[in-house]
């Protein structure tokens, strides 16, 4: 179980921040920064990474295990984090 | 009462969005909208504006209670707003907290506010209460996530010597709206179950489960009409009371619960029961 209201909530934000270019405006550098900070909300607020990230996380490239940018990605979760 | 949790999660997020001057970057007009669809969607999962803007809102210059872009903004809420709603004086007043639901979260509810609200519920709940014997409860609960979760007001009330019910005691749940919800019948049920398995949890009110009987107290300048509440209550049922709307014999003969549509009544108040 999980705060799935939360991680939903996330996923529709990060879905504005992309239709506002957000990620593209700011550059992959901080994007990774971005979403090393989202992590960490998603361990304090109890969210739930691959709800947050569904859809969004293929899109940017960023692994919903780990959340950083990663090519290869399969259903959303790159080799190193299959692998673990 | 709202998902404060989701609410504080949303305000993490406003800020490190302006760590990353992202507002700077995108100019007025696209933060403006910005900030209206993320208010939009903190609500859709029941969280409060006020705490979702905490902060970010005033240094954006965004009020929290229009959505809009305001003058003379103080603890989050434009001077328009605070005229149109009369809690200017509120705001003033360096004694009190910051303002959530105009003066109504201040926690202007006495033991005299009870006696008088009960006169708005059934004669079939109230005709076992001892109005004489009530306390404040701890009106804060832990839900299935570990999440708290807050209730605007919780009171206990006793039962009549010789009227012992099943349940512990009558627990009014007093949830404060100052703006139309569609989802508070579910929000409402989900509390009342979680605030009756808590309190009990906690000892607060002995061995047997507490009957919670919830109480909505609106006071929002847009009228509470049938599509506020969208919902079916599916048998759910709590007593609503729109203090601003009273009839003046109404307001009169419940002074102290229509004094909650007024904050500036509501201090006075306060000041006389320190």
């Amino acid at each position: 179980m999980s705060n799935h209201s939360g991680s939903h909530m996330l996923n529709s934000m990060l879905a504005m921040l992309e239709r506002e270019a957000f990620f593209s405006e700011i550059g992959p550098e901080k994007t990774e920064e971005f979403f090393r900070h989202i992590y960490a909300l998603s361990w304090d607020y109890d969210c739930n990474p691959g709800e947050i990230l569904d859809g969004i996380g293929e899109r940017l490239a960023i692994c919903d295990t780990c959340f950083r940018p990663r090519e290869g990605l399969v259903h959303g979760t790159c080799a190193s984090c299959r692998a673990s | 009462m709202s998902d404060h949790f989701n609410s504080l999660l949303m305000n993490d997020v406003l800020i490190r969005l302006e760590e990353q001057s992202f507002f700077a970057d995108i100019g007025e007009e696209r933060t403006l909208r910005f900030v209206r669809d993320s208010l939009a969607l903190s609500r859709r999962h029941d969280g409060n504006p006020g705490e979702a803007l905490a902060g970010v809102g005033q240094r954006l210059g965004i009020c929290y209670y229009c959505w809009d872009r305001g003058t003379d903004l103080r603890q989050g809420i434009c001077r328009d707003c605070r005229a149109a709603d009369s809690i200017g004086i509120a705001l003033d007043d360096a004694e009190l907290s910051p303002p959530r639901n105009a003066a109504l979260s201040y926690g202007f509810i006495y033991p005299e506010t009870i006696r008088d609200m009960l006169g708005f519920l059934p004669e079939k709940i109230t005709r076992d209460l001892d109005a004489s014997d009530m306390r404040q409860l701890p009106g804060h609960c832990i839900d299935s996530h570990l999440r708290e979760i807050h209730v605007d007001s919780a009171w206990g009330v006793e039962y009549l010597p010789g009227r012992r019910q099943r349940s512990a005691m009558a627990v009014l749940m007093i949830e404060l709206l100052a703006h139309p919800y569609p989802g508070v019948a579910r929000r409402l049920r989900r509390y009342a179950s979680m605030l009756s398995e808590w309190l009990r949890h906690t000892g607060s009110v002995g061995e047997r489960p507490p009957s919670i009987v919830p109480v909505l107290v609106y006071n929002g300048a847009p009228a509470w009409t049938p599509q506020s509440c969208t919902e079916e209550r599916n048998g759910f049922d709590y007593t609503f009371i729109d203090v601003g709307r009273m009839p003046p014999d109404e307001a009169r003969s419940h002074e102290p619960v229509a004094a909650l549509s007024s904050p500036t009544t509501a201090i006075d108040r306060t000041r006389r029961y320190r």
